[in-house]
């Protein structure tokens, strides 16, 4: 049933879609990356005076990674809501699900082998789309990911946390509301992940009341913990930016440990919709 | 016939809100044979099936495929389904989800499903996609879908739903060549002369309560009358009235009234005494749409 659910994605004309907006903005980023390798490049002080000497080439793929890094997100992050929501859900609304819960299979095995697909599937994606833009940078470039292993891991526990959002929520309120209140939940959650980074940096944000709120929105819902472990894998070791890029929300400060809160809600997420799978009559 | 039971439902009730579904359904099922389950829209007919699939819980009683308790996947093994609406993804051949199918069920072959196919005259449509075919086209190949191979039992819903009279036919004759091959049937349909051809049982389900549940034969009643088959129906009429019976005739047959079943065969005698050729006489029973208006209109009961 796995194969047969990945089949039907990977069917799916959006995949298509998603694969030239991806090669599209592929192609404008190399343009980007080209363009500025070949200028002088670099910052400049108040005055207007160059400052060339300060910006390593490490620093410079920092802040590439930095660019790219939303748009994948947000490509992916989209993705996985459509395709989440595509199996399972769509199965139901259109009552072809009693056509495979009439087969010989227990309904774990139908629950996890239909939500499970779109899981591998954005999983992949999101390992292509972040490793072409990562050796994009690098030959242009020349860095070493400051924790290679760490990207990898944390790319799964990322998009767990949107897959088992609008999995679950899709069986409780249905498919359309469900999508909705996953982007909803995750931009919000994403935007608070931003003041939670600069709570980091700078201790009067941390002590603040917004601050406060926004760990909480992050907290309830973990997508941002995932995604800045992911840049914060990937991105340059030996960058003399990170203070700068922590200002924008891209602090490298991610610990492994910080990754399990996401997985343990993103498993517990999808067990609470399996509960709601089990019960649930088959039209 | 096989006295094991294939489908046993014992007490079964369900609800949805305040509407009774089933209420304290009992009902077995022999294996190999052909049981229909008629009744009104809403009787309770595809709840029913849903429980025995495990489609659907019970909120009381017991429901079992061969003795296997029908919450266990495992007792839909061998078991076959065929849904009143039965949807296919739009961008899928029929090869396709045959093969989806089979990576689930590991119960028939490619060859066997073409054979099926075949049989119901959709063989040339395994590699079109459902979205470029006709209710009628995808209604067959989700049959031939549903029985190929060889299975143990088919549970058919409306099988005959959108199809044009040489559909239906195809339709009844696969359904029949399953029945006579040992499959159990449990037909669920509205075409009651479908049911009389190829089904050997039916029950009759109103409001949810079983109603009636017996062979056809038994559940249709001997209507007081006989029917002589003969190319001189006037001749005929004429002799029998000289031999004291009641007659008349009918789209070219008489039929002659009988006080009770057993004086058939002074009727027999008397058609035969008549020197008038005939080629048959049998007893006139009940229609199933009798039968059926006598327990679902008259709310007539004929189980205990």
């Amino acid at each position: 049933m796995f194969l047969n659910a990945l089949e039907h994605l990977l069917r799916r004309k959006l995949l298509t879609v998603a694969l030239i907006v991806f090669g599209v903005f592929m192609l404008l980023f190399w343009w980007g990356l080209s363009s500025s390798a070949k200028t002088a490049g670099g910052f400049h002080n108040e005055s207007g005076e160059g400052m060339n000497g300060m910006v390593t080439p490490e620093d410079k793929a920092w802040m590439a990674m930095a660019t790219a890094g939303p748009m994948l997100a947000t490509i992916l992050i989209g993705l996985t809501i459509i395709l989440g929501a595509s199996v399972l859900p769509d199965e139901i609304a259109s009552g072809r699900l009693s056509l495979w819960a009439s087969l010989p299979q227990s309904r774990r095995s139908l629950y996890l082998s239909t939500t499970l697909a779109p899981l591998a599937l954005s999983t992949a994606l999101g390992y292509l789309f972040f490793i072409t833009a990562a050796l994009l940078i690098r030959a242009y470039f020349p860095f070493t990911p400051a924790n290679l292993t760490l990207a990898l891991v944390a790319m799964p526990i990322w998009i767990s946390v949107t897959w088992a959002a609008v999995t679950t929520l899709s069986l409780i309120m249905g498919k359309i509301p469900a999508m909705l209140v996953t982007f909803i939940l995750g931009g919000f959650s994403a935007t608070m992940g931003s003041i939670v980074e600069l709570g980091k940096s700078i201790p009067e944000v941390g002590g603040s009341g917004i601050y406060r709120v926004a760990n909480t929105v992050t907290m309830v819902f973990p997508i941002d913990r995932g995604y800045r472990a992911i840049l914060a894998g990937l991105l340059p070791a030996r960058s003399t930016i990170d203070e700068f890029l922590a200002l924008m929300g891209y602090s490298g400060a991610v610990s492994p440990t910080e990754l399990l809160y996401p997985l343990i809600w993103s498993v517990l997420l999808i067990f609470l919709g399996f509960v709601v799978f089990r019960k649930m009559e088959v039209q | 016939m096989s006295t094991a039971k294939a489908i046993t439902l014992r007490d079964v009730s369900k609800s949805y809100g305040s509407v009774k579904a089933l209420a304290d359904l009992t009902l077995e099922i022999p294996e190999g044979s052909a049981m229909a389950v008629l009744g009104e829209n809403g009787a309770g007919k595809t709840t029913m099936i849903r429980v025995i699939l495990g489609l659907a819980s019970r909120d009381s009683g017991w429901a079992a495929i061969r003795d296997t308790d029908s919450k266990d996947h495992l007792a839909r093994r061998r078991v076959r389904y065929l849904p009143e609406r039965v949807q296919f993804p739009e961008w899928a051949t029929p090869g396709d989800v045959f093969r989806h199918i089979e990576r689930v069920r590991h119960e028939a072959t490619p060859a066997e499903f073409k054979d099926r196919a075949g049989e119901l005259e959709c063989g040339d449509l395994l590699n079109r996609k459902f979205g470029k075919m006709s209710k009628g086209q995808r209604q067959r190949l989700a049959l031939a879908l549903a029985t190929a191979g060889r299975p143990d039992m088919a549970i058919l819903d409306e099988p005959s739903s959108g199809l044009d009279p040489m559909g239906r036919i195809l339709v009844r004759k696969t359904v029949a060549r399953l029945a006579s091959g040992g499959t159990t049937i449990l037909l669920c349909s509205h075409l009651l002369g479908e049911v009389e051809q190829v089904c050997t049982h039916a029950a009759f389900l109103n409001k949810g309560r079983l109603v009636a549940n017996d062979s056809l034969e038994n559940l249709s009643r001997f209507t007081g009358a006989a029917e002589i088959q003969t190319q001189e129906p006037g001749r005929m009429t004429e002799e029998l009235g000289r031999a004291g019976f009641s007659c008349r005739t009918e789209q070219g047959s008489v039929i002659a009234v009988l006080q009770e079943e057993g004086t058939i065969a002074g009727l027999a005698a008397s058609a035969a005494k008549s020197g008038v050729p005939f080629s048959g006489i049998q007893m006139k029973r009940e229609t199933l749409e009798d039968v059926f208006m006598r327990v679902t209109e008259r709310g007539e009961q004929l189980v205990p």
